[in-house]
């Protein structure tokens, strides 16, 4: 494994430790309001209090015990809504490629139709009927984010079932199946595993956004984004508030690019005689 | 009267109103070569691809030792493959470049379920079996297109369909190829459709020749007649434009 992976691979780790056991180890609600601490600033600045080394948010909570919290959310909704999104559009991708003709048509068309869909107004009629829930916003972000993974998967299908080796692979006997799995899947792998990284940092941020109109994680429950959102309007004071998840969130999408990159340096043999 | 290993008979395949492949009848006998001879685009391949059952020919019959092949599904003809085996032009195209040496050439035995010997295969092509473990990038152009034809050996098939196997390949390593084939037919007695438009290429492989212009066989019998002594216009235009002939 490269140094890059591995750092990735660890790194992704002691975040998930953080935000899964970090609060319990801490022993500090972080819904809990305290209004005469509020705004207090980090551990090296003047003011700081004791007790709340990140700092306190506008109404005295202590942040980074909402920081790790807000990461069970963020990073759950992040990952589980870009792997089913990459998920889903790689079947729809692998299908509509391989299939091609009129499925082809259908598919990518019913795709175009729904990127001009504006997702912000079904999010809001969902979450308005059925309200809103993790499950609900996974479901959401996985609604709006199949398409992209689909169409590349789409286009590498295409190229690559008119390879010879495909129809060698026909010509020794090999059944649908079997082409779509042994050859197709691990052509488009590559060029997803890179997606879904890129993929997880947007979800963590359209979950912020959505969570900032009210349509996500309802306050006072935390998530990175709505940290985010709640320290825009005192970005000029009290700038730790919007920093502390800004370089949570940072950092986990540039360890998961990092990942990206290395599994798929390590996916792609071509690459073999140049390391 | 004997049976042939392959009977084409009336094959036909149209794209439209394009008629790739017209009314093409033809025969390959054990140990035999055919070579299908044309210019680029005058449907050699779709009739290769429609032999070797890639594409499903628009009308006529291809019978392999007196099974009819053309009308089959993809399901049906599934165990009969094995009997018929494709080599390609480009090498570098028709290996997985994901996959090491010896996992394209085991593809056929595992889709088949059938055991084989895949470093004695790669032997028999004059591959050292070491190579197995390599992927195909980093072979060269007649290595590779050794694998290609270790593959297509793995089922044992009576009959390979070979579509322009050497015209990707330098010319010293045509040479080399070209051995190993006219090698692996003695030994194994296999039929050869060759399709090629190099005619030194042919002349050095094949029993019979068939001219194809335009979808059609235009004339069909043994190589030295029709290579030296072409009946038709259009072979005489061929011949006629080997530089140096």
């Amino acid at each position: 494994m490269r140094p890059s992976v591995r750092i990735a691979l660890a790194g992704l780790v002691l975040i998930a430790l953080a935000v899964a056991v970090g609060p319990l180890l801490l022993g500090v609600d972080a819904l809990e309001q305290d209004l005469p601490a509020k705004l207090a600033p980090p551990f090296w600045m003047e003011g700081a209090l004791a007790g709340h080394p990140l700092g306190t948010d506008q109404l005295g909570r202590d942040l980074l015990a909402r920081v790790l919290v807000g990461g069970r959310t963020s990073l759950l909704v992040g990952f589980a809504a870009s792997t089913l999104a990459c998920a889903v559009g790689i079947v729809v991708g692998l299908l509509s490629g391989y299939l091609g003709g009129w499925i082809d048509r259908l598919i990518m068309g019913l795709g175009d139709l729904w990127i001009a869909f504006p997702f912000l107004v079904l999010a809001i009629a969902t979450i308005g009927v059925v309200g809103s829930s993790t499950p609900v916003l996974i479901t959401l972000l996985t609604l709006a984010g199949w398409v992209t993974s689909a169409r590349v998967t789409r286009t590498i299908v295409k190229q690559v079932r008119g390879e010879d080796y495909v129809a060698a692979s026909v010509g020794a006997g090999a059944g649908h199946l079997s082409v779509l799995t042994r050859h197709l899947l691990p052509a488009v792998a590559g060029a997803n595993l890179v997606m879904w990284t890129f993929v997880v940092g947007t979800m963590v941020l359209v979950e912020g956004g959505l969570s900032f109109l009210g349509l996500g994680v309802r306050p006072p429950a935390p998530s990175w984004g709505t940290i985010l959102s709640d320290g825009r309007e005192l970005l000029e004071t009290a700038w730790w508030i919007p920093l502390w998840p800004g370089l949570a969130l940072t950092l986990t999408v540039l360890l998961v690019n990092l990942l990206g990159d290395g599994l798929r340096d390590a996916l792609d043999v071509r690459m073999d005689d140049h390391a | 009267m004997t049976e042939p290993l392959l009977r084409v008979t009336n094959l036909s395949k149209s794209y439209g109103a394009l008629r790739a492949v017209d009314g093409v009848t033809f025969e390959v006998d054990r140990g035999e070569t055919l070579a299908i001879v044309g210019e680029s685009g005058c449907g050699k391949s779709t009739l290769a691809r429609c032999v070797a059952r890639l594409t499903q020919p628009t009308g006529g019959s291809v019978r392999l030792d007196g099974v009819e092949l053309a009308p089959l599904s993809r399901r049906r003809l599934r165990p009969l493959r094995s009997r018929f085996q494709l080599v390609f032009q480009d090498p570098s195209t028709s290996l997985n470049p994901r996959w090491t040496v010896g996992e394209i050439v085991r593809e056929p035995l595992r889709l088949q379920d059938v055991r084989g010997d895949v470093p004695g295969l790669l032997s028999e092509v004059g591959l050292d079996p070491e190579l197995a473990g390599r992927h195909p990038h980093r072979l060269s152009g007649g290595q590779r297109q050794r694998v290609g034809i270790a593959r297509a050996l793995a089922l044992s098939p009576d009959l390979l369909v070979l579509d322009e196997p050497v015209t990707a390949l330098d010319v010293s390593v045509q040479a080399q190829i070209i051995n190993l084939l006219l090698r692996l037919q003695e030994e194994r007695g296999l039929g050869y459709l060759f399709i090629s438009h190099d005619l030194a290429v042919v002349s050095a492989v094949a029993h019979r020749v068939a001219v194809m212009h335009a979808g059609r066989l235009v004339e069909t019998g043994p190589a030295e007649q029709v290579l030296g002594r072409p009946s038709h216009d259009y072979t005489r235009a061929l011949v006629a434009a080997v530089p140096g002939a």
